[in-house]
């Protein structure tokens, strides 16, 4: 019950100070925002060119992922699937800037000691910090996609829509989005909790999105085709992952340490 | 049961000692002044007894509580003034005791709240945020986030430290003001004239503990209790006749006062006026001789340091 309290009220006042610092703003807008611009200019101008730019066939691997579509509808749809995974990118960006911000924030403003000084416990403290991060972000990406949905649909040609929004990439959007979430929230937390700098703990934090961009190129080069297993798969790894990082961060984080050995 | 009760205190950094083996007891509602220059291991000592940091050896309880094996019932018993207030500037005064009442479980938030924010004339700024204040209301918000869920012990590291003097004289009234609440305040300071005022007791601590009583005692034992005799023309003879009143312990001659050591002047006086008048003297006044808490300071000390 009051450790309840706790969380809530951290989580509000952490959300407070989101709603005032402009950076972190302008990093929960902006970031989707940019996202549906650069997807929905692509598709446009795509879907503008004629029937047949070079004559020449596309390779197989396109054809593969439209299953029955050829030409200008075809790259649509594998261009399509590309922003999905920039869409992915949302929620391990925002995440972890906020959270990078989450504690070196604090200890620069010297906040942390009275804060440290309550009978919060550590995993309290751990929850809200994460909490307060994921849901803006989580929030920012599927409110990023829908638009981008929206606006596929209202300009897109029917079969490709018909590619758009399929099982793999709504299970990636529903629940790969806020574990992925989650992992980059709380490595930013704990490269926060050790570092005195909150650039250099967002760009560490921001590793984490290596990952995902390895799947991009894989799914550029046609070495990976983004299925519902795999993504069942992906997460899966992601809540073990997760978990880890979970117990790695309640060990890494101790209260004494970041009040004494970075003043 | 006390306070307060530290047994052999120690912190180390490394291989430097921040606190050697301090032992003090702190009496319920008692005000004590910890009193030491700059780096002489005050904040360490504080973080310690509010349990933010572990002590390297030696243990301690606070509020009925020990700090190694109760730490959470330790904080949920005591407010802390940090060195540095630590406000969230961003979000309105009200809004950062908020979170603090939530954190602490207390009742009646809003009620706190509004008692605290009065109390030290804040209320009506509430909803601007820190960010905007003077340092001295800015320290007032902070020593109110401390005192919001009530904590029977209230550290205070140097409250007054790096504020002009008017916003010194605000936040000393502002901590006068909670003397009678019968709450124990522990009352980190460089600042002699502000321990001497608020304080019941002072300890003097540079490392280790070198002398803790009440400032009137502590002067008293340094210096012994000296009385002044103002009697016109102080001469050789009149001094040979004070020397020999008993209870008189020395006397030194200084322009027009004979001013005499006695152990317990209240008894003494008497005759040593007597005996004045009887050799001739015209006994113009008698005082008592107060040496400053500064004097007992340095002489302790021995050093001129950490005095603004
Ligand atoms: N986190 C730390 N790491 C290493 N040494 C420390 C640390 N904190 C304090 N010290 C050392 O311990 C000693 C006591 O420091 P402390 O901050 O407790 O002194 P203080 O009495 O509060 O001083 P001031 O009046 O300047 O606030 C100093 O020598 C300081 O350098
Ligand atoms: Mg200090």
């Amino acid at each position: 019950m009051s450790s309840a309290t706790r969380v809530r009220a951290l989580i509000a006042k952490e959300w407070s100070e989101l709603l005032h610092s402009r950076l972190l703003l302008a990093t929960v807008v902006g970031v989707p925002l940019i996202f549906v611009g650069v997807a929905s200019a692509n598709m446009l101008t795509v879907a503008a060119l004629p029937p047949d730019p070079t004559g020449d066939p596309l390779p197989a691997y396109m054809l593969e992922m439209c299953d029955g579509l050829d030409g200008i509808p075809c790259v649509q749809v594998y261009l399509a699937s590309m922003f999905h995974l920039l869409f992915l990118m949302t929620p391990m960006v925002i995440p972890s800037t906020i959270a990078a911000h989450g504690v070196v924030g604090e200890k620069n403003a010297k906040t942390l000691e009275p804060l440290l000084a309550t009978p919060i416990t550590t995993a309290e403290l751990l929850l809200a910090k994460t909490v307060a991060p994921l849901v803006p972000g989580v929030l920012a990406t599927w409110f990023g996609y829908a638009a981008w949905m929206a606006i596929a649909f209202a300009t897109m040609p029917r079969p490709v829509v018909a590619h758009l929004l399929t099982p793999p990439w709504a299970l990636a959007m529903v629940f790969a989005a806020p574990l992925m979430a989650a992992f980059s929230t709380l490595i930013g937390l704990m490269v926060s909790s050790r570092s005195t700098d909150p650039r250099a703990a967002q760009q560490v934090a921001g590793l984490g999105v290596l990952p995902l961009v390895g799947l991009i190129f894989g799914q550029l080069s046609g070495l990976v085709l983004v299925s519902a297993p795999l993504v069942i798969a992906l997460c899966a790894c992601l809540l073990v992952l997760d978990a880890g990082l979970w117990w790695l961060a309640t060990q890494v984080f101790e209260r004494e340490a970041i009040l004494t050995r970075w003043k | 049961m006390n306070a307060i009760i530290a047994h052999e205190l120690t912190r180390r950094f490394d291989d430097r000692v921040a606190v050697d083996h301090l032992s003090i007891e702190v009496a319920p509602g008692e005000v004590i002044g910890f009193l030491g220059p700059n780096g002489a291991g005050k904040t360490t000592t504080v973080r310690m007894l509010a349990g933010l940091i572990a002590p390297t050896s030696g243990t301690a309880e606070v509020a009925g509580f020990r700090i190694d094996t109760q730490v959470v019932h330790v904080r949920a018993r005591v407010g802390l003034l940090t060195e540095t207030p630590g406000l969230y500037d961003t979000l309105p005064a009200a809004q950062n005791l908020r979170l603090f009442a939530h954190l602490y479980g207390c009742d009646d938030v809003e009620g706190r709240i509004r008692r605290w924010l009065e109390r030290f004339g804040l209320w009506e700024r509430r909803d601007d945020p820190p960010g905007s204040f003077s340092k001295g209301m800015r320290q007032k918000l902070a020593i109110a986030r401390a005192l919001l869920h009530d904590p029977p012990v209230l550290f205070l590291d140097e409250p007054t430290s790096g504020l002009d003097p008017e916003a010194a004289t605000v936040v000393r009234d502002a901590i006068a003001s909670l003397r009678n609440d019968g709450r124990t305040i522990f009352l980190c300071t460089h600042n002699l004239t502000e321990a001497e005022r608020l304080c019941d007791r002072v300890a003097l601590f540079k490392t280790r503990l070198i002398a803790v009583d009440t400032p009137r005692a502590l002067r008293d034992q340094l210096f012994g209790r000296q009385v002044a005799f103002h009697v016109g023309r102080a001469d050789d003879a009149l001094l040979a006749v004070l020397r020999a009143v008993p209870g008189v312990i020395e006397v030194a001659r200084n322009d027009s006062r004979l001013v005499a050591r006695i152990d317990d002047p209240e008894a003494t006086n008497p005759a040593a006026v007597r005996a004045l008048v009887a050799a001739g003297a015209d006994v113009r006044f008698v005082g008592e001789v107060r040496h400053s808490l500064e004097e007992v300071y340095h002489e302790l000390l021995g050093a001129r340091a950490g005095t603004p």
